[in-house]
């Protein structure tokens, strides 16, 4: 005896894909009214004397946004370097040599903790060791490990992940073959899970491109007219730029701040999409 | 699927059993037929062996599509291959009786003559010995089939007596050659029978055992 | 020596030639007078836990040099434990141990001098599940090779892994081709070509056919027909069918203890104890 109420059950089907929906567009909508704004305001600001320009604030409309590029790209650069390799050879050892007792575990909980803490504390544990202990002052160097302990949580994570999605059949299947561990790792577990490890790595340099708050606790400048030469040179960076014409109450300097966010914009989105491509790519190539 | 063709297999022991008590019987009527040359008896026993006959057909049949459909292994396979054997050396048996049968009724009335108390004997042991066999085959008990090998050989011995009796009067009697090769056709018929419940008893040992014990010649 | 002439691996008490003490004892056929086969692997009082969990329970038996071995029984009655075991394939779970000896050619495989990685070059394995590498056919074959030194000619080498696994004809115009592209049964045979690259002595099968349709296995089975030829093959299956037309020596184990060992003619025709009869014809639970 059914009594199966298809109207009803259809009704209510409906009623949540609506509300779905719903949801969804207002997201949008909000991402869609952000950008539309900073588009409206800052494109027109948007030449490549800007990009060339070194910021100005006698003479806003000559300002440029080049010592802020180059700053971040030194940070990138130095912080990719410090915290790729470090953080994927962690989640290597944690993941394939360590044994699995309580101590990996809490760690493992630790570093998912440590993922979540605001950076704000990052940039105070930055000064305190970076700048005011190892000396390294307000450099580039001093920035770039402090957001290299930022991300790296992110990344030991992300390739974390990626190397439990390797089946364990790989691994079995090249140690039944007289493989030693590292041997296995390195020709079979490493390039399965490389996607997913590059695009946990890109995004969390991403996330670092983006970052305000650490690098103003470690004292990084935020009118910089020069461009860095070396890691221990001062630096501004784009979000710090950003949040400096921000705060300047004249309307232009509003402008070069919406030029500004689009510039970053330009470097993230695409960093993104690849990351996304590369997962698309790869799960579509996997055949396991 | 166990358990249907477990079923399958209890039918089967169930139908091979009736086959055998039914070939019995036609052997009991044979002899009695023989010995007091009822032609009623005779005709009887002829018919039932039809019976025999479509029967063993059809058990064949079933034991050949029971071991191609569930493929029977230790000793399930060993039970089907025995029903085959024992299926095959009881429809003999109902064949030779009803050449008995034939036999008899051709006999004249002096019957079996001088070799009618070997004959008798014969006939007696056969039948215990067939009925030890299909015995032993129904509780598939190998222990209480031995009894057949050593009465064979008395069978052999009596059929032995029967066939130089026969010489010494046939000698003496020509004209009366033909009942005399009636009665040794009957005494021949007893003795395969004789042969073909030893092979009964023998399937029985390889039913339980595994091992074939054929051709031990007196062992 | 073996102490009696009766069966190959010595009486219930004897001391067979790897110095093992040997029982239950495979019973052979006494028609048959060849020479007891040489022995490969042996176990004594082998018992394998997880734990607290007894997965192998005292369980002695040899196998027998370029002959195939099958182990069947219900699940869970230890015998992929007992495979894995004679190539450490248990060392990757961290709550197995291990009592009792388990012997490769008089070599303890569990003791000191037994480095395991050497091990798995002259023991070989076959996973149930086809478990090629997402790299070439030729790549999947050469890796293993390459690895441990291979110094004569690859090519060579992965052809004749290709042909003694019956799979050189269908793949040699494809070489470089992604092995995901061969189908179930295909790519089992790349895993057994793999396998023999290194040219093992015995070659450990658990199930290598129960993720592969009939026919696929019907190539597998003839395949392994073949391949005894030249490589000890001991091969577990919950397919009796399968041990019945592969092997030439049956172990028949439950719950962890090895019930009976025997030709499979004999296992299979009048074995000699009641559970493994139970079990062949069906009448287990």
């Amino acid at each position: 005896m059914f009594l199966p109420r298809l109207q009803r059950r259809r009704k209510v089907g409906r009623m949540f894909h609506a509300a779905c929906a719903l949801t969804s567009l207002i997201g949008l909508a909000f991402l869609v009214v952000l950008i539309t704004r900073v588009a409206w305001e800052g494109l027109p600001w948007l030449s490549l004397k800007f990009l060339t320009n070194f910021p100005s604030v006698l003479n806003p409309p000559n300002a440029g946004v080049k010592s802020a590029m180059w700053g971040t790209m030194w940070l990138i650069g130095i912080t990719a370097m410090v915290s790729v390799p470090v953080g994927v050879a962690a989640a290597i050892y944690l993941e394939e040599y360590a044994p699995n007792n309580r101590l990996t575990r809490f760690i493992h909980v630790n570093i998912a903790n440590l993922a979540g803490v605001p950076s704000i504390v990052y940039g105070i544990l930055g000064l305190a060791v970076f700048v005011r202990w190892l000396r390294f002052d307000r450099s580039v160097l001093s920035g770039a490990l402090t957001l290299s302990l930022l991300i790296m949580p992110v990344i030991i994570i992300a390739t974390r992940e990626a190397l439990l999605a390797v089946p364990q059949s790989f691994r079995h299947a090249a140690y039944a073959l007289g493989a030693t561990r590292w041997q296995t790792i390195r020709a079979h577990v490493l390039p399965a899970a490389l996607p997913g490890i590059m695009t946990g790595v890109i995004l969390a340099v991403s996330r670092a491109i983006g970052e305000a708050a650490p690098l103003l606790m470690i004292g990084a400048l935020t009118y910089v007219t020069f461009v860095p030469e070396g890691p221990r040179d001062a630096f501004t960076a784009l979000p710090l730029q950003i949040y400096d014409w921000c705060d300047r109450p004249q309307q232009v300097f509003h402008h070069l701040a919406a030029a500004g966010i689009l510039v970053l914009l330009g470097i993230l989105l695409p960093m993104n999409a690849v990351a996304v491509a590369i997962r698309a790519w790869h799960q579509r190539r996997k055949a396991w | 699927m166990t358990a249907q063709f477990v079923r399958l297999l209890d039918e089967l022991q169930r139908r091979s059993l009736r086959m055998a008590s039914l070939v019995e019987d036609i052997v009991q009527e044979v002899c009695e037929a023989a010995f007091d040359a009822d032609e009623r008896l005779a005709r009887r026993a002829i018919g039932r062996d039809k019976e025999v006959d479509a029967e063993e057909v059809e058990i064949e049949a079933e034991t050949v599509r029971l071991m191609a459909l569930y493929q029977p292994v230790g000793s399930d396979l060993r039970f089907l291959c025995t029903v085959l054997k024992v299926n095959n050396d009881l429809e003999r048996v109902a064949d030779c009786a009803v050449n008995i049968a034939e036999r008899a009724m051709h006999l004249d009335k002096s019957g079996l003559g001088r070799q009618s108390d070997a004959v008798h004997q014969m006939a007696s042991i056969v039948r215990r010995m067939l009925r030890s066999a299909i015995q032993a085959y129904g509780v598939q008990d190998a222990q209480s089939g031995q009894s057949v090998f050593p009465e064979d050989d008395a069978v052999d011995a009596l059929y032995g007596q029967i066939i130089q009796s026969i010489v010494a009067d046939a000698v003496r009697q020509p004209d009366r050659m033909a009942a005399f090769l009636d009665v040794l056709s009957i005494a021949k018929n007893l003795e395969r029978i004789a042969d073909h419940a030893t092979n009964i008893a023998e399937d029985v040992v390889f039913l339980k055992t595994g091992e074939i014990v054929r051709h031990r010649g007196g062992e | 020596m073996v102490t009696t002439m009766e069966t190959p691996f010595g009486s219930d008490q004897a001391t067979t030639p790897l110095g093992v003490t040997v029982r239950p004892r495979p019973q052979r056929l006494k028609e048959t007078n060849s020479p007891p086969p040489e022995s490969v692997i042996a176990a004594d009082r082998l018992t394998i836990r997880y734990g607290t969990f007894i997965a192998v329970h005292d369980v002695s038996l040899e196998i027998p040099s370029r002959q195939v071995t099958a182990i069947i029984g219900p699940s869970g009655c230890g015998k992929s434990t007992l495979l894995r075991a004679m190539n450490r394939m248990n060392d990757f779970v961290p709550s197995a141990s291990v009592d009792g000896k388990l012997l490769y050619r008089g070599l303890d495989i569990y003791g000191p001098e037994c480095d395991p990685v050497e091990l798995r070059l002259r023991i070989g394995m076959v996973f149930q599940k086809p478990n090629p590498f997402p790299k070439s056919i030729y790549k999947n074959v050469a890796w293993g090779a390459a690895i441990n030194g291979y110094r004569g000619n690859m090519d060579e080498l992965v052809e004749r892994s290709l042909r003694q696994a019956a799979l050189w004809n269908e793949v040699k115009d494809k070489l470089q081709q992604s092995a995901y592209a061969l189908s179930g049964g295909q790519q089992q045979r790349l895993c057994i070509a793999r396998a023999i690259a290194l040219e093992p002595e015995v070659l450990l099968m658990d199930e290598p056919c129960s993720a592969l349709d009939p026919i696929a296995t019907s190539r597998i089975e003839d395949l392994i027909d073949e391949l005894k030829s030249r490589y000890t093959v001991v091969l577990v299956t919950h397919n009796m069918q399968q041990a019945a037309r592969v092997s030439d020596w049956t172990a028949f184990m439950y719950l962890g203890e090895l019930i009976e060992y025997d030709d499979t003619n004999v296992i299979f025709t009048r074995p000699n104890e009641q559970r493994t009869q139970d079990y062949i014809t069906g009448r287990f639970g």
